[in-house]
């Protein structure tokens, strides 16, 4: 008991004898929020999955040509100007096959899955011994373009995945604002 | 038979008391004199100072989030410092504190090459076109030049840190990130990205009293 009160006696005069160097000190808070935007396109399949790895064509057979039906969603917040999509060969699955029997169409309008036509005329944009396809169609977030491939029936087991790449030179450049 | 007389310890100090109160009250009488006493017939009136420092927005300052920021953007936001108090003050310091995706905080280091946010502030002596970022019939001064937000977490000095009493200072907040490269590749964010962030940054502006002086007057 001694010992606690001589301790407490002690600390009490050394902290009445520290020097006030705090002294006043006024101040002014506030707490400010960031968020940065992202970029991306995803392909995302005829059952609307969308697939955040490497996208394996896979063709289902109707009559003599077979067809599989995608999009390409801007899965980002911003709207990308220009985008490329790889085309990668299965160079073991595809030796006694030919790539270049699978050809890329673009629909601008919408696809019949059933009658496997466009509305309007479709456009030709690869076909697979394209080492890519670049699209340079502006496309807003969540916004898709309608995509399919076809090969003859005969040649639908090919192995052919689509990457999509978004570079940071595919979106907006930077901006000065004030406000 | 030996009777045994205990000596009780309390005499003494009760036979100390009984003569040290009769002293004195007989010294009262005794040693009774004139007294002369002077005093001042108007209270002396002693204020303490007081030192507010008054942090507002100017235009939308920190009351507007900033959102979707891209690589190279430059946003600038107001603010208005505000000596309210009656003291002058010294030592005008900022630090932030700053919580969430910790790319946007500090800047890679090795094989991760991300940049963080920056800030820079600037000051003007007359108030800001926020509209324009113009400091029109103003001077401006650089208070801190551009630093990784998660540098700041230590109090910096700003260049021009004295405030006198009522003294505005008007102040560009000019947060940046850094323009760099980055691919998304299948809609998934790459490793280390700044892309899809969020930091909340806390500012705190501490001004110091003047120093303490001895004065005789």
């Amino acid at each position: 008991m001694k010992k606690a009160l001589f301790l407490s006696l002690v600390s009490s005069l050394c902290l009445s004898v520290l020097p006030a160097s705090a002294g006043i000190v006024g101040r002014g808070v506030r707490t400010h929020t960031a968020t940065t935007a992202a970029w991306g396109v995803s392909v995302v399949n005829q059952s609307g999955i969308i697939s955040n790895q490497d996208y394996a064509l896979g063709f289902s057979n109707n009559g003599n040509t077979s067809y599989d039906y995608f999009t390409l969603r801007n899965t980002g917040n911003l709207t990308t100007s220009t985008f490329n999509v790889i085309v990668i060969q299965d160079l073991l699955k595809n030796k006694n096959l030919s790539p270049a029997d699978v050809i890329f169409e673009r629909c601008d309008g919408t696809w019949n899955t059933t009658t496997n036509t466009c509305s309007v005329t479709p456009v030709q944009v690869a076909t697979g011994t394209s080492s890519a396809i670049t699209v340079s169609i502006p496309l807003g977030v969540n916004s898709e373009i309608k995509m399919r491939a076809q090969t003859p029936n005969n040649n639908r087991s090919i192995g052919i995945s689509l990457r999509v790449q978004v570079s940071r030179s595919s979106v907006r450049g930077g901006q000065v604002t004030h406000s | 038979m030996i009777e045994v007389k205990s000596k009780k310890s309390w005499r003494p100090f009760a036979g100390a008391a009984i003569i040290i109160s009769v002293a004195a009250i007989a010294g009262q009488s005794v040693l009774a004199s004139l007294n002369a006493t002077a005093f001042n017939t108007a209270a002396q009136n002693i204020n303490a100072g007081t030192l507010k420092l008054d942090l507002a927005n100017s235009g939308n300052g920190f009351g507007t989030s900033i959102a979707n920021v891209v690589p190279g953007d430059v946003i600038n936001r107001y603010v208005t410092l505000t000596n309210s108090g009656t003291l002058d003050g010294i030592g005008l310091t900022l630090k932030t504190a700053q919580t969430g995706t910790q790319t946007l905080i500090t800047d890679g280091t090795g094989a991760v090459t991300n940049k963080a946010l920056k800030l820079t502030v600037t000051s003007c002596t007359v108030a800001w076109n926020t509209t324009t970022g113009a400091c029109t019939g103003g001077t401006t001064a650089t208070e801190l030049a551009s630093t990784v937000i998660g540098s700041l977490t230590s109090p910096i000095t700003l260049t021009n840190s004295t405030m006198s009493s009522g003294a505005v200072k008007y102040l560009q907040m000019k947060i940046e990130l850094p323009d760099q490269n980055e691919t998304t590749i299948n809609g998934a964010l790459p490793a280390n990205t700044v892309q899809g962030g969020a930091v909340d940054v806390t500012y705190t502006f501490d001004l110091k009293q003047r120093l303490a002086t001895v004065t005789n007057s």
